[in-house]
This record gives structure tokens, sequence and C-alpha cells, in this order.
């Protein structure tokens, strides 16, 4: 018998997609500071996801500690923007948005949100904040700031055979 | 990715991160894959949150690659064993696994699962990765002896099988 290596060229190796919402738990990991939650939304991925991308528009619907939103400049997936805190006023964000995926630092504030389908109807999605000069003191108002993200992205996402009904949708953590 | 841009993520910086889980998830995803077969994608995450949670002590940032083949390598073989002892209840469904792989992947996947991870291990680390004898001995923290031993069998499995 031949002790010739295996070639991968000649053989598929099995591999592991590994998803946004996997990826993004994994940065939380390295990220002490921020708080890191989970909801499940009863539509497809892309009805969330187009939602959720739409930083100018919707970020402020949804987000407590956005008034407004302004696109500075893009390049491909990188962004910069200007979002302003009700109470802070403006600040700049370098932001990193593909389908699935958004990272946005500024000064003060860094925020992850992901996403990945969970069958054809059903999306999962992961959102995290934090401050780094605020540290780990500041994590439990920012997990009951996320939570309210989630209670205003349910009303505001629905679904579809169940509108007005939000106990079809679940949430997990 | 540089020396330098490791570094940044290194120091905290929230883009360089991503910009690292960026460029090892694929790899990452091969390694798990074909070491642990269908626990692969638990070995994953699970080497991808030990990697970004001590990335800060890592001490040469050019010894990522390294550092990070080495967590994959164990993650994989560990969660392949305890997959063994604990048989899965249920195969992939339709909904929430993978996306449906080739007739030819099939095939991989059932040849490797008749090799024991340890033996799948030095196969991808000598074949697929590239690594010499006394790098996957490193990696697997055993004598050169022992890798030559078990390639030699699994390679040899592996031949068998995929002949059948």
């Amino acid at each position: 018998m031949s002790d010739e290596p295996i070639h991968a060229s000649r053989y598929a190796w099995p591999e592991v997609e590994i998803d946004p919402v996997t990826r993004m738990r994994a940065l939380a990991a390295g990220l002490p500071h921020v708080a890191v939650d989970e909801t499940l939304f009863a539509l497809p991925f892309d009805r969330v996801w187009s939602f959720v991308a739409d930083l100018a528009t919707n970020t402020p619907r949804f987000e407590g500690l956005v008034a407004d939103v302004r696109p500075l400049e893009q390049q491909g997936e990188r962004l910069r923007l200007a979002a302003r805190n009700p109470i802070l006023g403006w600040s700049e964000f370098d932001v990193v948005l593909r389908p699935g995926w958004c990272l946005m630092r500024s000064r003060l504030g860094e925020v992850g949100m992901a996403a990945r389908p969970e069958g054809p109807r059903a999306t999962r999605f992961l959102h995290f904040e934090g401050s780094p000069l605020l540290g780990r003191l500041a994590r439990p108002f920012f997990a009951w700031n996320i939570r309210q993200d989630f209670r205003r992205l349910h009303s505001l996402l629905p679904p579809d055979d169940a509108r007005g009904e939000p106990g079809r949708t679940d949430r997990s953590s | 990715m540089t020396s330098e841009r490791i570094r940044e993520a290194q120091g905290g910086d929230l883009l360089a991160m991503g910009d690292v889980l960026d460029a090892l998830s694929p790899w990452v995803g091969r390694l798990c894959g074909s070491i642990a077969l269908d626990a692969g994608p638990d070995a994953a995450q699970e080497t991808l949150i030990q990697v970004m949670r001590d990335l800060r002590g890592l001490r040469d940032p050019d010894a990522l690659r390294g550092w990070v083949r080495r967590i994959a390598t164990r993650e994989a073989i560990r969660h392949a064993t305890r997959r063994r002892r604990e048989p899965p209840i249920a195969d992939w469904d339709d909904t929430s696994g993978p996306p449906p792989d080739p007739a030819l992947r099939r095939d991989v996947a059932r040849v490797l699962d008749a090799l024991s991870p340890d033996q799948r291990a030095v196969l991808v680390l000598r074949d697929l990765e590239g690594l010499s004898e006394a790098e996957a001995a490193e990696v697997l923290d055993c004598a050169r002896g022992t890798i030559k031993s078990r390639l030699h069998r699994a390679r040899e499995a592996f031949r068998e099988r995929w002949n059948e």
C-alpha cells in the first residue's frame, strides 16, 4: 500500500461554513466591556437584514441611543457615518457593513449586529453594544438597552402571518 | 493579514478584530470540518471564541497561524471524541445544517468517519495543511514516531475505504 499523501485537490475535505452570528459571538468574547443578546424573528433573512442594514433610515427607529444618522462616505463595505445621541450629540463611526454583518466603532462606543437564516422563514439576530471608555460597569445598561432595541425591532418587523401578534416571534438569548 | 493589523486587533481595535476573524474563519472551518466532521460547527465556534478571548495574550503576532492551528486541532479532536461517545440524536436536518455538500464531499466524510479523530487530525495536518512530521508532533503534543505510524495507518485506512 502506497504511503503517498492524500491530496487535498483530489478529495473534497469536509468544511464548516462559519456563519456571521457564530463569528460575532466569537468577536464579542474578545470584548469584555460589551453586552450581547440574541433574538429570533419569524421572517426571512432578507427581510430582516434589508431593514437593519438601512442604517440611515432605520437605526434611529429601533436604537434608543441614536436619534439621527448621516452617511459621510462609503468605499465598498467600509463606511463612515455620523450618528447623533440624544444627550451626547454627534459622533463619527467607522463601519463595516455586508450581508449578515455590521460592525460600528466610534470614540465612545462599539456596536455589532449579525444575522443568519434559520430555515426559510426565520432569522437569528445577534446584537452587542458597549463602550471601551465606560468598561464593564456599563454592561448592565447596554444589556437593558439591547432588550429595548429588540422590543422595538419586533414591533417594526412583525411576522408576515401574524401582524400584531408579537407572541408569534420567539425570543431567546 | 499583516503583523501590524494583528497587533491592532490585539490592542482591542474592533474593526481589526473583525478582519482577523474574516481571515481565520474559512481556514478554521476547514480544519474543524475535516477533523471533527459533524461536530465541526461546535469545534469551530469554540476555536474562534478561544482565539478572540485570548488574542491579547499572544506574544508574537507572526505566530498567530500556528497558535490558532493548535487550538483548532485540539478543539476538533475533543469535540469529535465527545461526539463519538454521545452519538448525535439526529442527522443534519434540512433547515439548520450546513449547505448541501456535493457527492464527493459526502464520500470523503464517509471515509473520514471510519477513522479515529486522532487519525483524521494527523491526516489533515500533514496532507491538507502540509505540516512536517515535527510540526504535526508539536501541534498534537506527541512523538514524531507516533505521528509517522499514525499517519501511515490513517492513509492506508483512508485508501482502503475509499476504494471499497
